[in-house]
């Protein structure tokens, strides 16, 4: 059995023009290779403009790679796009699409259309994916009356209407509140649990929700796969580690003075909302470097307020194998 | 007047003339950076006409109706742009999603539209006025223009009304959707008929003229003809002066109307929750 | 490929949808009826004017101009209708993505989305001739039994068309700044060269072989002598019916198979630079 989803040393580069005479090659995705089989929630982790919507779109044959191969269900993504077509389907999310003048019905019927299901199948399935979706009751509302929340359920009720064997989530939840996104996130784990033998390639820059949903994942940056696991290995790799939280009032020399510590591995800071107070995340060789930590803190005129030890996320695992948050990594990357 | 009131009257003032050169600096922008416009902005608007000059001539038409068709071919430059880039414009920023963020902004409505029209009007005179060159060149068309002044002052009030017309457009657009679009559709056809584009307007009668006269392009277009072709063998509507100080009227009405209709058609489109409606 | 007569369908109606929706039926009745009637009149009034002047009438040219003007609007409508459908799709619906990973081959596509411009095109062109009929004393000299040659050649030329619409649809694709004016100034192009309102031999020497390369040239001029019932272009004059036939027939299929990889090449440079889900923002 072939996997569902191959990438050899896929790369892709963009053109961007700095000045008149001046051309920037930027690689988007550098030696890509990745095997997703059948049957896996796949996540693909990593911070905006890391080369995870570039790699969905070679993925669903909307973009050509530079170099390197990608199969999707054992087909050439290049040579063999038209068979590709039949087996995938994708949602994006943060987007407004939809021809506002058709109703929420309408929409997935011309779509199933245009997947070449009968009238009949194409009837049971809509009702079954606005009854998954919990759309029921818009059915007759026109697209561009519902709510970036419904019009995102109707994006995925579409996304599915093909009953796709390989479905692509581009970051579906972006833009979406918090029961909008949870309605998303419950749908996509009925859809998998029902369906066993079709595969998800789910891409987000929402740590927990890859870490909730997802069987293995790949840390992208920069293009690379930096690692690939299950989220549980990811994290264990970083549970020799010793992690703590402290939430501290603290002069702003005192990050560099932590990382000289002997002991200290990592340190990152998070400004607190509503008060001067910062959160700092800290990743110790083991737990005893905490008292040299504490006494410095003190030492400089901090004030401690909390201090917890923690489980590690995804993001400690980003962390320790980029060296930088997210959101260092996005700017390191704008810059 | 106090020093308070004053300093509130200049920054309001340079709220809405910043306004105006921050909206035309993007179509300013627009025509320089996308060079590739060059061409169809040039030659493509003379192949456009050029169909109506060879009909003329099928039809062994006096020499000054190649000059009439160059005129009003390279006048519907404006039409178009006050069609598809003022009056339509509201209706393409609400299918962009931005319609909403211009009306949370501080600065008029009027001095966003005054900008496009500044910026519409550098851009559709560089695409007119390569037709009209280009055309009288090729065609060789002959022409005596005795008063310039007056040929000036007519082309720039037929302006004036024209876009503040596009602005009174764009305010009832507000409130629509696509129907917007295929309003300024069928104000293509139809106005360039009934405005004389390719044919003096009194050929349709002075009671069709009179009423076509709404339209600036109508006046504006009879008098710079008559300017151009003063031993024009059709008869022309009305005399140059009467012509200029209509459309002197109608510039301040349109405008006014725009003005007024911008605020009316705005607490209409926020009643109706239309104003920011969608993929219609 | 999906079942392609289903998606014929569902892109027609969908036309049919972005194209009607907006108004009541009746309006959109007088709104497709206003814009073609005007386009006609405005060269009826050219013609009244000169003729006035002149005191010399020409009514195998004023049938000649109405007659292709006339048929022209299926040339601008598709032309037209295709390459918004495109442009709309990916600008404003950004629906176009779904519509390309999805299996409906996009000639069916487009195809099904352009038969709503066409059927409109053809009501637009009975009601102008209609028109004509009426209230111009427009001279018609009809023979039925043309009528099967006349399907045939009406056909044709609408194929061609379709065509040339896919081509402009695919520079769409790949200039998307352009993309917006485009269609227009392709079909001004036509306007001039096919002879749509003027005998070809009015335009300069060194035009006319250019004129005598289009498709459409030949189909409007095939259609002219089915109503007409004579030649009058005399740069035809020598050629018979069934040579207009011909040169129509292989030059279209000619500009079909043109299309067709031209169309492929522009989609592969879409793919190659991304364009599909691009927004301009215009």
């Amino acid at each position: 059995m072939f996997p569902s989803i191959q990438t050899v040393h896929l790369k892709r580069f963009y053109t961007k023009r700095r000045s008149k005479r001046e051309k920037e090659t930027i690689k988007a995705l550098d030696e890509v290779s990745l095997e997703i089989q059948p049957g896996e929630l796949f996540g693909l982790l990593g911070p905006n403009g890391a080369g995870k919507t570039t790699l969905i779109k070679i993925l669903t044959t909307l973009l050509l790679p530079s170099e390197g191969q990608a199969f999707v269900d054992g087909l050439d993504v290049v040579k063999q796009a038209a068979l590709i077509r039949h087996r995938i389907n994708m949602v994006s999310g943060g987007e407004h699409a939809g021809y506002g003048i058709l109703t929420v019905r309408e929409t997935l019927w011309m779509f199933s259309q245009f997947y070449g299901i009968s009238y009949a199948v194409a009837k049971k399935r809509i009702d079954e994916l606005l009854a998954l979706v919990e759309l029921k009751e818009e059915e007759k509302t026109r697209v561009n009356r519902l709510s970036t929340g419904m019009r995102q359920k109707l994006n995925f009720a579409r996304g599915f209407i093909n009953d796709p064997k390989i479905v692509f989530l581009d970051e579906p939840t972006l833009g979406l509140d918090v029961t909008s996104a949870m309605a998303c996130r419950k749908f996509i784990k009925r859809w998998i649990a029902e369906h066993p033998e079709k595969t998800v390639l789910f891409t987000t820059h929402y740590m927990a929700e890859a870490d909730e949903l997802c069987d293995r994942i790949a840390i992208i940056s920069h293009g690379k796969i930096l690692s690939c696991d299950t989220p549980a290995n990811l994290k264990r790799g970083v549970q020799k580690e010793a992690l703590f939280e402290i939430e501290a009032f603290t002069p702003d020399s005192l990050m560099e003075q932590l990382s000289e510590i002997q002991g200290v591995l990592r340190v990152s800071s998070h400004r607190q909302p509503h008060s001067s107070d910062t959160l700092l995340r800290l990743s110790l060789q083991e737990d005893a470097v905490i008292a040299r930590v504490l006494e410095r803190i003190t030492a400089m005129g901090g004030q401690i307020r909390l201090l917890r030890k923690t489980e590690p996320t995804l993001e400690d695992v980003f962390v320790s194998i980029v060296g930088r948050t997210f959101e260092e990594d996005e700017s390191v990357r704008e810059s | 007047m106090n020093l308070l009131e004053s300093l509130k009257i200049h920054s309001s003032i340079e709220l809405h003339l910043r306004t105006i050169w921050a909206r035309a600096y993007v179509r300013f922008m627009a025509t320089f950076r996308e060079t590739s416009w060059a061409l169809v902005e040039t030659l493509l608007p003379v192949l456009g006409l050029s169909a109506y000059v060879f009909i003329y001539r099928a039809m062994r038409a006096a020499p000054e109706f190649t000059g009439y068709v160059i005129l009003g071919g390279a006048m519907t430059a404006y039409w178009m742009n006050v069609l598809w880039s003022m009056a339509s414009q509201f209706y393409w920023e609400k299918m962009n999603g931005q319609l909403e963020i211009f009306l949370l902004m501080p600065s008029s409505r009027m001095a966003i539209l005054l900008g496009m029209a500044l910026g519409g009007m550098f851009m559709s005179t560089l695409r007119a006025g390569s037709a009209f060159f280009i055309g009288l060149l090729i065609f060789r068309v002959k022409f005596s223009l005795e008063s310039p002044f007056l040929f000036i002052l007519a082309f720039l009030l037929t302006l004036t009304a024209l876009y503040g017309l596009g602005m009174a457009f764009a305010s009832l657009y507000l409130l629509w959707g696509r129907e917007a679009w295929h309003l300024s559709n069928l104000f293509q056809e139809p106005i360039y008929l009934l405005s004389g584009f390719y044919f003096p307007v009194r050929a349709l009668g002075v009671i069709v003229a009179a009423f076509a006269s709404i339209i600036p392009a109508t006046l504006g277009l009879d008098a710079m003809r008559q300017l151009m072709f003063p031993s024009t063998l059709y008869p022309l509507f009305l005399s140059v002066e009467y012509e200029i100080l209509i459309l002197g009227a109608l510039s301040i009405l349109f405008l006014g109307l725009a003005s007024k209709a911008l605020r009316t058609m705005e607490y209409l489109g926020k009643t109706t929750g239309t104003l920011s409606l969608r993929l219609q | 490929m999906a079942h392609p007569i289903h998606s014929f369908k569902a892109s027609a109606w969908l036309g049919w949808q972005t194209e009607s929706n907006w108004a009541d039926p009746l309006l959109f009745i007088i709104y497709s009826f206003i814009k073609p009637i005007s386009a006609s009149l405005i060269l009826v009034v050219m013609y009244w004017i000169v003729t006035y002047l002149s005191r010399e009438t020409q009514p195998d040219l004023f049938t000649y101009f109405f007659i292709g003007n006339a048929f022209f609007i299926f040339v601008m409508n598709l032309l037209y209708g295709i390459s918004w459908t495109l442009i709309g799709d990916r600008e404003w619906h950004e629906m176009l993505k779904y519509i390309y990973i999805s299996p409906v081959s996009i000639f069916v596509y487009l195809a099904g989305r352009g038969f709503v411009k066409f059927v409109l095109s053809i009501v637009a062109c009975t009601v102008t001739l209609l028109f004509g009929f009426l209230f111009l004393h427009l001279q018609i000299h009809f023979n039925y039994q043309n009528i099967p040659y006349f399907l045939l050649v009406f056909v044709l030329g609408n194929l061609g068309i379709l065509a040339l619409g896919l081509i402009v649809a695919g520079v769409c694709l790949v200039l998307p700044q352009q993309a917006f004016a485009i269609g227009e100034y392709v079909g001004g192009i036509f306007y001039l060269l096919s002879g749509a309102i003027f005998p070809v031999e009015v335009l300069p020497s060194w035009l006319q072989p250019l004129s005598k390369l289009i498709p459409f040239t030949y189909w409007l001029e095939g259609l002219r002598r089915i109503w007409m019932g004579k030649r009058y272009s005399t740069a035809f004059a020598s050629l018979p019916d069934f040579s207009i036939f011909w040169i129509l027939l292989l030059t279209t299929i000619f500009l079909s198979v043109v299309a067709y990889y031209l169309f492929r090449l522009f989609e592969w440079i879409a793919r190659q630079k991304g364009l599909f889900d691009l927004t301009t923002g215009w």
